[in-house]
Formats: C-alpha cells, structure tokens, sequence
C-alpha cells in the first residue's frame, strides 16, 4: 500500500464530513437506545468497521482501493442488518420468526456490486479506453445497487424496516450514498459519453417517479424514510448525470441530514380518541385525478410495483 | 358448495373472538380493561395457566427474575415461607422451598395450542399462507387505518372496509389480488365467513379454531380493529372498519395465495390433517412450574404489602406514630387502595402510593354505600393495575426481545420489525423496573359486612361491569383486605374465606431498623 493509493480533493472532503456527522449521530442515538443491551459492543465495533471501509472507499485513488473499501462496507452493512438478533436462542425456527431472507437479501445485492466493480476493474485494463462504455455501465450497475435504485430498488425499505434506528441512519444516509461516490468518481470515464449519461438519467428519473409514489402512499415512517431517501438518490442521478457535480454534493449533504433527522425524531403517536381533526381530512393533488386512474396509481404503488414481491421470491429460504 | 350443517354461528365466534383478543387502542394508551378479560371467571392463577398454555401469552415474569428478586432481597424469606405454609402445608413446606428456590425446569416450554392447526399448512402443503398473506394486510390495513403518516391517504372515505376495498377494487385497473377467483368473490357478493371457511377448511368442527389461530397470529392489528368496532370510533377519515370484515378480507387473501401456490384445485385443509388437533378451550392441567411461579407471584406481591399492613394493624386514632424507615420503593402506580376512615392511612410507610377514598364505617351499617363505593373504585384502578401487571410482563408480546426494531405505523400503533404485528400493552418505558403486583383494595369495616357485601355482589346482577367486581374480588384478580375497625385485626379475603392476617409490627419495625 503506498500513498499514491489514495487521493484527496474536494469530493472527498465532502463526503468524509458527511461520513462524520452520521457516523457521530449514529453513535449518539445507538448510545441512548442500544446501551445496557448486549447489541451495545457489537453495534459500536460495527461502526467501526464500516466507517474503515467508507474511509477507504472515499480516500482511494484506485480501482483496486475502492474495491476492499466496497468489500468491508458490505460486510459491515450486512452485520448492521443483522445486529439486534440474538443467535443463541435461534435453534428452532418458529413460525413467528424471520427467516434470513431481507438480510440475505442486501449481502447478494453487495456481492454483486462487487462483482461488477470487479469486472469493472478487469475490463478497464484489458479492454482499454475503446471500450469505456461497458467499464461505465458496469461502474453503473454497481451504483445502482448500491443506491438501492433501478433495477435493484427493493433491498433498503426492508433492510430500514428491520434493523435498529442506529443501524438505519447509517444505511439510509451513508450506504445509499456510496453510490453517488462512485459515479461522481468515476466521471471522467463516462463524462463524453452521451448514452450512458442518458441512460443515467433515466434510470434516476424512474426510480424517483416510483419511489416518491411509494413514499405518499407509505404509512410506516421507516420505509417512507427509505423511500424518501431513495427518491432524492434518483433525482441526484439526474444531477450527475446533467454534470452539476457541486449541485449533486449539496443535495447529497441535504438528503442524509434530512433522513437522519427524520429517523431521529419520529412523530408522535396520537392519543386515543384525541381531536381527529380535519387536516387529516385534507385532499392531495391526486384527488383531482379521476377515479379509474386514482384508484389505478394508488393500487400500484401500495404494491409497490410489485418489484419488491418478485425479487423476494428467488430469495425464500 | 357442500351443504353444511350449522354447527358454526358466525356472531357467536365473532363475539367470543373479541373477548379474547387484545384490547389495543391507538397510541398505545390506557385501554381501560383487564387484558386477560375472557379469563377473568377464573381464579387468577388458573387463568395465567390458561392464558399462558392456550394463547402463549407470558403472563408472570420468569423464574430467573424471580429468584433475583430473592437473592436481592427484594422479597422476604418469612413471607416466602408464609406462604408456602399457607399453600402447600407446614409438613411440605421444606419440599416445596427446595424446588421453587433451586429446581430447573426446562427453560424452552412447550409451544402453546393456538396456532396448531394452521401449522399443518405448512406440514401438509408445504406452504406457509402466512408468509405471504401478512405483509399485504398489514400495508393494506395500515394505509385504511392511518391517522397521518402518508401524505396521499386511503382515497375511499367514509365507508367501511371491505365497501372500501370493493370499491378500489372495482375501479382499479391493478388488483390486490393475483388470481381471479379471491377477486371475483369480492367483487360479486359478499361472502359469509362460515363460505370461506368451507374452502379453505372444510370441516365445521375445525372453523372457530382455525378462526382464533388465524386471527392470534397477528393479534395486535386484530385487536386494534377489535377496539376500534367496540368504540365506534371512526377514523379520521369517517370511515370504518369491524373484526368481521377484517375476517373476511384476510380469508380471500389466504385463498388468493393459496390459489397461486397450489393451483386452482385444492383440497382444504381439513382433508389432510392426519389427526384432529388438541382441542383450543380444553381445561389446562396444574403444572408444578405453574404452582411455582403462581407462588412466586403471591411472595412478592406479599413482601411488597406487608410493610403497609404492619403500619395499618400498629395504627389506632389515638396514636400517632411515625415511621422511621426511609424505604423507598419503585411502587407499581395503582397497586394500593385504601376505603375508610382517613385516619387508617396515616401510618402508610413512606414511599408507597395510596389511593384513599374517604368512607366512615359507622354510618353504613348495611354495607349498601360499601356496595357503592367497591363499584366505582374497584373497576377503574383495577383495570388501570392489571394493564401495568401485563405489560411488565409482556404478555402478548412473543418478540419482546425485538423491541429495538419498533416502527410507528400510521400514527396509531407501534409494530413489531420482523413480524409487522403491532404491539399490545403499554409502552416499556411505563414499566421498566416496576414489581408487577395485583391492587391491594384495604377496607375498614367488619369482616362479616364485607364478606355478605361481596358475597351479594357475586350472586350476579343483569350487567357485565357490575359483576365483574365481584368476580375479580372473589377470584382474587383484587386483593381483598379487611380491616377490623375496633380491634385493629387484619383479615385477608382468600378463597372466599376471610383468613386472619398476622403480621407482627414489633419484629417488623425491628427488623426493618436493622435492614436500613
């Protein structure tokens, strides 16, 4: 490993000030929920672990750097999934009990990201520079996954849904946000070619229309934070792929602080019978829509496209 | 269809299957009943077997806690031994003493009966309904139910839920169904539960089981639209929603899953099943864990009242005599109640939380305002106690090791991660570090007066309200204790009988003085 390894400039100054100021309210809420559980020690190794692999991914001036970041990241994240569960007790499966399938699910998400940054890495020194597009669209595929966008888009609802909120703020802020990274990082391959930023755009702007539908029909305020957040992520694919990189950083700084302070403070339950007042009665803008169409648009994002089910079938145990 | 028979009365399970469900309201509040409600005509350690055995509901802390409990000296030796006497008899007494301080029981108990019967889709089919059928009525139902988590909120108001999903149904070019036949159903007439059942169990006998199995798996959200029905509490959006329909939705999901796994032709469940299972309702047998555990419950409800009682006997009006310990106990909010004089409470112990009602014994002779007070008094602190007494210890909470995962749904419940269930009882924090002990209702009259009071009050009044009172006095889901307004005698309601109550104020305050 030598210093030339790594690189340093401005992308990276933003994201390690994001990277600790997540990491920080991370651990400060792990702190107030987790401490006096026996999660406590495991959560804060965790963390750790993952802030070495985000620390690596971002500072690296390599494929093959960025590449063991990925691989730690992963695994880190794949241990956040799994953290409140206690493996002592689990010896026989319950009806009642999850089975292995949502965390399972974001390992085989990672472990193909990191094989498209593989082939990525293999094409680009043997296929050289005439053959950009598919190290660029390989570099793609595995920003998606890791973004949770198209065609990958289902793993961070559940992986939200089922971890601790400690956990979550790290995935939904800083995981997602990797795959940002890599495009920004990447730029200057695909930065001449026409298609592959088309195609970028595209894949965010579809991803974005899909998940800020989800998220209005959402009544659990873990997945619409997920989905919230993965609807800004496609709309930031808009804006890398348009070139505005500082535009992008911004809007990657204000969605992570915006998802955090969301999990963090989540609204209060209503009391029993308290005033159920009219704003709850307040008509949307899709009221005005008619009734066939309405009805239409609410089924199919209740179901989420039904993306979500499909994939969830080839991962039953 | 085959021609059944009708052994099955739809409003009868419909109701039964409300009294056993729990009560949930939204926002995780008071519910103002006793959570174990359809058990309360039995006598309280026979009704936490049950509970526990049939339901899987946990109804005492463990066995771990409570010996910490003694190790830590939070409970007494003498009363332990007290009430072993008491129990057990003074030639048992050591036997007894050897198993509930140091015998192991095996920690994992057996799994409880509901839920047995639709086990066998998974046994028999290879299928497991459940798997898919809950994460669609959970969303579906969270959506209709929501109070102000989405921003584009369920878009059929003011109707009632299957009305709703008939409609959305109807108009709607995608389904919420993947096969026809669940859809077609919906859409043309409104299927009866005992129709449905026919599909998918096929034998009578077997459909109120299959009902309580399929409805105890999700409880929480059963017990929320329970709740919501018996309040005729309309959502936010006036619309509406009843167990029965909740039934029927669930029952044509199940049969749209089932349709997709298995194909069109299927056979119900009932014609695989190798034997019949258990019956749900059958009488539970006493345990030796059970007896143990029910003793451990008496030794630190006791511990906890006694330095109360020993106050009161030691108390006359003449005599004022402050009390020197300066115990401070993490009492358990409503677990105390004292009817009489004002002067009976002023010796309470510090640290203990009393709820006194002022009454004078000497101008009730009868007993009749007696009557009145027990009425008003019993009911409200000792639902109010109960729910505190089965949120500590979890009671329907099967992944209560989960609670790090909770996510707010829609404004109005808090849901298990894993599962999706939502949570019933109370908040843990309201909980945490109290003693879950049963209300201690302290009267000063004569004994004999009580005794004919609550014995009036059992013979059974018209309405439910009233004679739940004396039902939960005589099965001691209240303590009953009795204070002699002269000779400053304790008498302890048990069985039915009023058995005199010794605590000795001298050793106690001495000891009490050594111990602090």
């Amino acid at each position: 490993m030598f210093w030339s390894d790594f690189h340093f400039d401005g992308l990276t100054l933003s994201y390690l000030t994001i990277g600790l100021a997540m990491t920080m309210l991370a651990v400060w809420n792990g702190r107030k929920t987790l401490r006096g559980h026996k999660q406590w020690p495991r959560f804060i190794i965790t963390v750790l672990f993952f802030c070495a692999g985000y620390g690596l991914a971002i500072l690296s001036g390599g494929l093959k750097m960025l590449l063991l970041g990925w691989e730690i990241m992963g695994i880190a994240s794949f241990l956040l999934i799994i953290l409140h569960r206690d493996f002592k007790d689990s010896g026989v499966p319950t009806p009642g009990r999850p089975t292995f399938g949502i965390p399972a699910k974001a390992f085989f998400i990672y472990r193909l990201g990191d094989v498209g940054l593989l082939l990525a890495m293999w094409a680009s020194h043997h296929l050289g520079r005439e053959n950009a597009a598919v190290v660029s669209l390989l570099v793609l595929v595995t920003a998606s996954m890791q973004s949770s966008q198209l065609p990958f888009c289902s793993w961070l609802p559940q992986a939200l849904q089922n971890t601790t909120t400690a956990g979550a703020i790290v995935l939904a802020t800083l995981t997602v946000q990797m795959g940002v990274f890599l495009l920004l990082r990447s730029y200057p391959f695909w930065e001449h070619q026409l298609s592959i930023r088309m195609l970028i755009g595209v894949l965010g702007f579809v991803a974005a229309a899909m998940a800020a539908g989800a998220a209005r029909v959402q009544s659990s305020v873990k997945r619409r934070v997920a989905y919230v957040s993965m609807a800004h992520t496609g709309l930031i694919f808009i804006e890398v792929a348009a070139g505005f990189k500082s535009l992008a950083l911004i809007h990657v700084a204000a969605n992570a602080f915006l998802g955090a302070y969301r999990l963090l403070v989540p609204p209060a339950l209503v009391p029993a019978s308290a005033g159920k007042s009219a704003h709850l009665n307040k008509r949307t803008w899709e009221d005005r829509l008619p009734k066939k169409l309405k009805y239409t648009i609410y089924m199919f994002y209740t179901k989420e496209w039904g993306l979500y089910a499909r994939l969830s079938k080839y991962l039953r145990p | 269809m085959t021609a059944r028979n009708n052994s099955f009365d739809e409003l009868a399970v419909l109701h039964e299957l409300k009294r056993f469900l729990p009560a949930l309201s939204a926002g995780r509040a008071f519910t103002h009943r006793n959570p174990l409600e359809a058990f309360q005509h039995l006598h309280f350690h026979d009704a936490l077997r049950h509970a526990s055995e049939m339901l899987g509901y946990q109804t005492s802390l463990s066995l771990e806690e409570y010996r910490s409990f003694y190790n830590s000296k939070r409970v007494k030796p003498d009363v332990l031994e007290k009430v072993l006497v008491e129990k057990k008899g003074a030639a048992k007494t050591f036997e007894w003493q050897d198993k509930v301080l140091m015998k192991k029981f095996p920690t994992a108990a057996a799994a409880p009966r509901i839920g047995r019967l639709r086990a066998n889709w998974q046994k028999q089919y290879s299928t497991d309904p459940d798997a898919r059928v809950h994460p669609r009525l959970f969303r579906i139902l969270g959506n209709y139910l929501d109070h102000g988590v989405s921003d584009w909120s369920f878009p059929v108001r003011g109707q009632g839920f299957l009305d709703s999903m008939r409609e959305m149904e109807a108009n709607s070019f995608i389904s919420a169904f993947n096969t026809p036949r669940a859809r077609k159903m919906l859409l043309q007439n409104t299927p009866s539960i005992g129709d449905l059942l026919a599909i998918i169990v096929g034998d009578e006998a077997l459909f109120k089981q299959y009902l309580f199995d399929q409805q105890f798996a999700h409880r929480g959200w059963s017990g929320l639209v329970a709740t919501l029905e018996s309040n005729r509490n309309n959502l936010p959006n006036r619309s509406h929603i009843t167990l029965r329909e909740l039934i029927v939705f669930e029952l044509l999901l199940e049969i749209d899953v089932l349709d997709d796994r298995l194909g069109k032709q299927w056979e119900p469940l009932a014609s695989r099943l190798a034997s019949p299972p258990n019956d749900l309702f059958a009488p539970v047998p006493a345990s030796e864990k059970s007896e143990v555990l029910a003793i451990w419950q008496e030794v630190v409800e006791w511990s906890y009242y006694e330095e109360v009682l020993a106050g009161l006997s030691r108390n006359s009006p003449n005599q004022h005599n402050s009390y020197a310990s300066g115990t401070v106990r993490a009492s358990a909010p409503e677990s105390l109640c004292i009817i009489g004089r004002p002067s009976v409470a002023r010796n309470t112990p510090p640290g203990y939380r009393v709820a006194l009602h002022s009454y004078d014994f000497s101008l009730d002779r009868d007993g009749a305002e007696l009557e009145r007070m027990l009425e008003t008094v019993v009911p409200s602190l000792g639902a109010t106690n109960l729910e505190y007494f089965f949120s500590r210890t979890n009671f329907a909470d099967v992944n209560a090791g989960n609670a790090l995962l909770d996510q707010l749904i829609g404004l109005f419940g808090v849901a298990d991660g894993t599962r999706g269930d939502l949570r019933p009882g109370l908040p843990t924090e309201l909980t945490e570090g109290l003693e879950p002990i049963r209300l201690l209702c302290i009267v000063e009259h004569f004994h004999e007066t009580v005794l004919k009071v609550v014995g009036r009050r059992s013979v059974g009044r018209r309405s439910v309200g009233r004679r739940s009172v004396a039902q939960w006095i005589m099965n001691e889901w209240v303590h009953l204790v009795v204070i002699d307004p002269v000779s400053r005698e304790l008498r302890v309601l048990k069985n039915g009988e009023m058995v005199g109550y010794k605590s000795d104020p001298l050793k106690y305050s001495l000891s009490v003085a050594g111990d602090w």
